[in-house]
This record gives structure tokens, sequence and C-alpha cells, in this order.
């Protein structure tokens, strides 16, 4: 067997190492080269002639050397003129040492070295073969000692690697926002010395006076060290995220610095929340979080969500899911259900409603104010209510009311396979998934807006939380009703 | 509209009904809390009188009236009230049904129970009822509140409502011997 080819590499860094000397001098030679006028020849010879044997050396040491492991012992064969046999024999083998340095890490590679019974002169060492191979000569060579019987370890249900938490805590960063957010406050006032008026002169005084050049700057290095912030942060949190089996559920280990290790009894999940922001939508990414009754940390019961990945792509969620309820597979036959088509406009017309009944409260509370205290008010803050008060109050409901339409049009619900679930979101996406096997109560429900257009509302308690599917017709809130009772009655139990 | 029968909820007329005693209870409790609201209103409305170009007894009366608005609101609902309000107990479940407005009809499966409350208020003493409140794992609060049962009823319901000793064991697995 040969090495791994990679292991070249390695060999050329290790027999740098040995040139050091040279090297040192090549450097000195370049940093004083216009004061010495030293020749490039000299530079040449100090700096590419220890390269290049390097190169030519670790060739040759990869393309002589054989690893052979044969029933009665493990042989190394090297050289090419002066040829070397070393021979440890399987009995002798004391210690097997897989290790790994920085650059081999990074290559996949790892150092083997095989101790044999003995001093110096008794050992093999293999300078890079791949991760595979290692563990299997490992597993030859220590295997043969019953006592030593090679396991290898279980490989994660689910892992997070360094690249995914970076550019996950990149996505997540808001610092481009505050950024987006301050030039838009800022701008009108940089460009137009009419439009500021005493307040924001008062409070932008300082910042107004700065160049633009220095504001190009200030907000780029908001934007960096945001960044560089939430990608520290996220590593803190989240570095070596693993979901591993588990004899009492599924074991969630992640951390830098504080490790957490998190054991999650999987008859005890209550919810499944998947959910989407707008740059996760882009970029096709998850965050799936869990949501027990009881979460048991190292032992101690305590309730509240857990993350069983803060990013996972499209086609990691499926299997997620699957891991906590098993029977998501079936769940999936299931047809998505649109509420009521009155739902969107129902919603609409209750959220202007309510976000118009604020301004109008306040109002009436601020003339109430002003009549108690003669005027007082009113001649501190002579523009509080003026028309402008009412076009933007206005608008804020309208905007609101057709926020709720566009979010309500894209609800569904379905229950298939003892899961409820429920879904929303065009723009950013949010689903929950619930056991109807722990399933609490149920409650129907019609407002008086909703009984006129006959529809109702159900909702589904779990323990700690529910799901509530608001608006539909009334057939199918009832019909709802009764497939999770009929569900629930088939798991006798208290479902905790 | 109020007397149209309702597809989604269950009629109340078709669960079982509270004792009409409890109308007396909202009553008396709405008389008290409007008594104490009229009193706060008025007393407000006397000192700020003057200040909103009123003389102090108009204000202070005005301030009563206002005061009185939720105990019109009672008096004139307390019959529909108690007409809306209905339970039921199933082989499987305990359904519930309320409200006039805003009407709501509640399922919990009867092993869901975590426990039961009997409440009885003063008035509630006089008259001899007693208010059931039924628990589940759902959240902190409770799941349903049925009002005005007569006290040797709410008793037999929360008999029926918890389970036997044997049908608890069964609830219950038992625990994993000890190696």
């Amino acid at each position: 067997m040969r090495l791994h080819p990679l292991s070249i590499i390695t060999g050329i860094f290790a027999m740098l190492r040995q040139f050091l000397g040279f090297i040192v001098v090549a450097v000195a030679l370049a940093l004083m080269g216009e004061r010495e006028r030293s020749s490039p020849i000299d530079l040449l010879f100090w700096f590419v002639f220890p390269v290049v044997l390097s190169i030519v050396a670790s060739g040759i040491s990869y393309l002589s050397t054989h690893f052979q492991l044969t029933p009665e012992a493990a042989i190394l064969d090297t050289g090419i003129i002066w040829k070397r046999r070393r021979m440890v024999p399987r009995a002798r083998v004391q210690e097997v040492h897989l290790t790994q340095n920085f650059i081999q890490r990074v290559l996949g590679i790892v150092e083997v070295k095989i101790e044999g019974a003995g001093s110096t002169g008794s050992e093999i060492t293999l300078s890079g073969v791949g991760q595979e191979d290692a563990e299997s000569i490992r597993a030859q060579l220590t295997g043969s000692h019953p006592a030593f019987v090679y396991q290898r370890p279980e490989p994660p249900e689910y892992s997070l690697s360094v690249g995914r938490i970076v550019w996950a805590s990149l996505l997540e960063n808001r610092a481009l926002l505050v950024v987006v957010g301050l030039v838009g406050v800022m701008m009108p006032f940089l460009e137009n010395d009419r439009a500021r008026s005493r307040l924001v002169d008062l409070l932008f005084k300082a910042s107004s006076q700065i160049d633009p050049r220095g504001w190009a700057f200030l907000l780029v290095s908001i934007l960096v060290v945001g960044w560089i912030a939430s990608v520290a942060m996220g590593l803190w949190q989240f570095y070596g995220f693993e979901i591993k089996k588990h004899p009492k559920g599924l074991q969630i280990t992640h951390g830098l610095v504080n490790l957490v290790t998190r054991v999650i009894s999987v008859r005890r999940v209550q919810q499944v929340i998947v959910a989407q922001g707008l740059l996760y939508r882009i970029f096709r990414l998850h965050s799936v979080r869990v949501k027990a009754a009881g979460v048991e940390v190292s032992e101690k019961v305590v309730s509240g969500q857990g993350f069983l990945s803060p990013a996972a792509t499209d086609g990691e969620v499926p299997d997620l899911v699957r891991l906590v309820f098993p029977e998501a597979e079936e769940a999936d036959v299931g047809e998505w259900r649109p509420l009521s088509r009155l739902a969107p406009w129902i919603g609409a017309v209750g959220t202007l409603l309510s976000v118009a009944f604020l301004p109008l409260v306040a109002w009436f509370l601020a003339n109430l104010i002003d009549a108690a205290t003669e005027g007082t008010l009113r001649s501190r803050l002579p523009a509080l209510f003026d028309e402008r008060f009412w076009y933007v109050s206005g608008g804020l409901a309208l905007l609101a009311a057709l926020v709720s339409f566009g979010r309500t049009r894209t609800i569904r619900y379905r229950q298939a396979g003892g899961l409820l679930q429920w879904r929303r979101g065009q723009v950013s996406r949010l689903s929950l998934t619930s056991p109807v096997s722990r399933l609490q109560f149920v409650e129907v429900s019609q407002s008086p807006l909703e009984r006129w257009f006959r529809t109702a509302s159900t909702t589904c308690a779990f323990p700690g939380t529910e799901i509530s599917i608001e608006i539909l017709p009334t057939e199918a809130a009832t019909e709802l009703r009764d497939q999770c009772l009929d569900v629930r009655s088939q798991h006798p139990g208290r479902g905790v | 509209m109020e007397t149209q029968a309702l597809p989604a909820l269950p009629d109340a007329s078709a669960l079982r009904p509270i004792h009409p005693g409890i109308r007396k209870v909202w009553l008396a409790s709405a008389v008290v809390g409007a008594l104490f609201l009229a009193a706060v209103l008025a007393g407000f409305c006397f000192l700020m009188g003057p200040r909103l170009g009123l003389t102090r007894v108009a204000a202070a009366l005005i301030g009563l009236g206002i005061g009185f608005l939720p105990l019109l609101r009672s008096v004139l609902l307390v019959d529909q009230q108690y007409k809306a309000w209905g339970y039921l107990l199933t082989d499987h479940e305990l359904v519930a049904r309320w409200g006039v407005f805003w009407r709501t009809a509640r399922y919990v499966p009867r092993d869901a129970v975590q426990h039961v409350d009997i409440n009885q208020g003063p008035i509630d003493r006089q008259l001899g009822l007693a208010q059931v409140v039924v628990f589940t794992a759902a959240t902190g609060n409770a799941v349903v509140t049925i009002p005005g049962l007569p006290h040797a009823e709410a008793q037999e319901l929360r008999n029926s409502l918890l389970p036997k000793p044997e049908e608890e064991a069964a609830l219950t697995p038992p625990p994993p011997p000890l190696p």
C-alpha cells in the first residue's frame, strides 16, 4: 500500500522546516537587497534550492514508500538506493497513534505511528494516509488483542460544518439593516440644509458636520464589525453542532467555549417549528427548532425551545423532522388545505379596525387631558394631532391590513399521519408541526364577524404550545375538530 | 342571527345546562364591580369637573352613569349568557360551550385531565353552588371553568373526570426495573 498522495505536500512542509535556516537567510537577503546589492543568484540559491530539493525529496519518498500488513507483521519499505525494511510483529504492537497537525487536517489525511515493544527504531511512521485507511490499520492492529476490540464511533445523525455556521451567521447579521436605516435617515439631512428642523439639528449636530467620506467609512466599519461580531457569536454558540442518538432520545451538542449537551426526549417534543426569513429564503436555509414541555438539560427538566438546526438546507429539513416525528413520512401524503376564501378579508378588516382604534383612543385621551389641563398639552405639542397624524395612522392601519391580507392568504393546514401541520408565508416562511396523539384540548370558536360569514376557528392545544387555525369554513372547522379528537382517542394517555 | 342554529358549535340545548341560580351570582358580582367602578369614576369626575367646564355635581353624576354601564350590559345579557352555557361529559371528552357574541366550545380528552379544582365564592356558598375548574398540561392556565353547578353535581363531575386508581396505572407506564 502506498501512502496518500497528499502526503507529498505535508512532506514538503516537513522538509522545508529542515531548511529553515536557508529561508531565513533568503528573507534577510531580500530585505537588505537594495543596500547590499546582493545578486539575484544568491537569492535563488538560498530560497529556490531548498524548495526544489524538498519537492524532489518528498516525491521520491512518496514513490519509494510501501506499507503492508501481513498476518504476522506490519512492514514498511523505504529507499531507492539504500533500501530499508522495518517490521513490527503484530504481537509486539504496543500502540497505534493517529495524529493530525493543522495542514494534515486541512488535507484530510492522518499520520499513523505504529509502536512496537522496544526502544527507538522499533516504530513505523506513515506520514500520511487517508482517514478511512488509518482507522482500518488501527482496527486491524489493535483488534488482534481481545481487550482492544475496535469500535467505530457512531456517526452523528446530523452535524453542521463550520462553513455553514459562518455563512448562516453572516445572513443572520442585522448590521446591514442598521446601515441601510441610518443612510435612509441621514440622506435628506446630508443633502438638504433646509430640511433640518431644530430637533434634528440638536440630535445630529455633530454627525452632520462629518464629511461624506467619513460617513461612508463609519457605515462600512459598522457593517464589518457587525459581521465579525455576528460570526463570532454564531461560532461561539453553534461550533461543532451535532445531533446523536441517545438511549433517552436525541443528544444535541454545540458550543465553542461553553459546550452545551442537551438530551431531548423525542416523546416529549410537542412542536417542530421551521422558520425561514427573507435572506434564509434566498439562500435556501431554514432554522429548525423544537418546542417541548420539558427539555432535559443534563437531567434537569427545563421547559423551552431548542434548536434542531440553526441552518438546515432544503434537503435536510424533512430528515430533521423525521428524527423527532418518525410518522412524518405518512403525513407527507396528506393534502394541504386552505382556509376559508373570506379569511384574508376578515383578517384584514379585523387588523384595520384594531390598528385604527389605537390612534382614536390616543386622540380622545389627549383631548381629555388637554381639556383637563386647560390646553397645556396642545401648547407644548402643537403639531401632534393635525392632519398629518390622521394620514400617518390611517396609512399604518392600511399597511397592517395589507400585510395581514397577504399573510393570511398563504396559510395552509393539514392533518395526516397523526400530525397536525400549519404553514404560512410567501416572503418569509413559518411552519408548525405537532403530534395529535398528545392533544390536550380542542377549541372551536366563532366571533360575531366569523358567524356572519359562516366561518369558525379551531385551536388545538398541546402541552406548552398550540396550533390555531383561524377562519375556516364551519364544515372544515368541525371536520378538523372531529378528526383530531378521533386520532387522540386512539392514543390514550396524558401525552406529556 | 341570534336564533339561527350554528353548525360549527354544538347547540347549548344539546348539552347539560348549568344551574339557573348562577344568574344571581353573576348579577351580584356585576353589582359589586359596578359600585366600585362608579365610585372611582364619580370621585375622579368630581375633582376634575370644573376644569372640563362642568359643575362638580353634574360631573360626578356623569361619572356614576359611566360606571354603571357595564352593569347595564350584564343585566341585559345575563339570560343569554346563562342559555349559552352548557357542558357534557361523553365517553372520551368533556365538552363545554359558552359565549353570547364570541362563542367557544372546548373538547377536553378525559385522559388529558391533570387536576380538577372546585371553587366556591361567598355568593356561591349562599346558593349552594360551586365552580369546577379543569386543568390539563396544555398551559399554566385552567382549560375549562364551569360555573354554577350544585355542589353535589360538581363533586360528581370531578370524581368522574379523575381516573380511578386502576386507570391511573394504565395511563402512567411503570418505571423501568433497577439494574
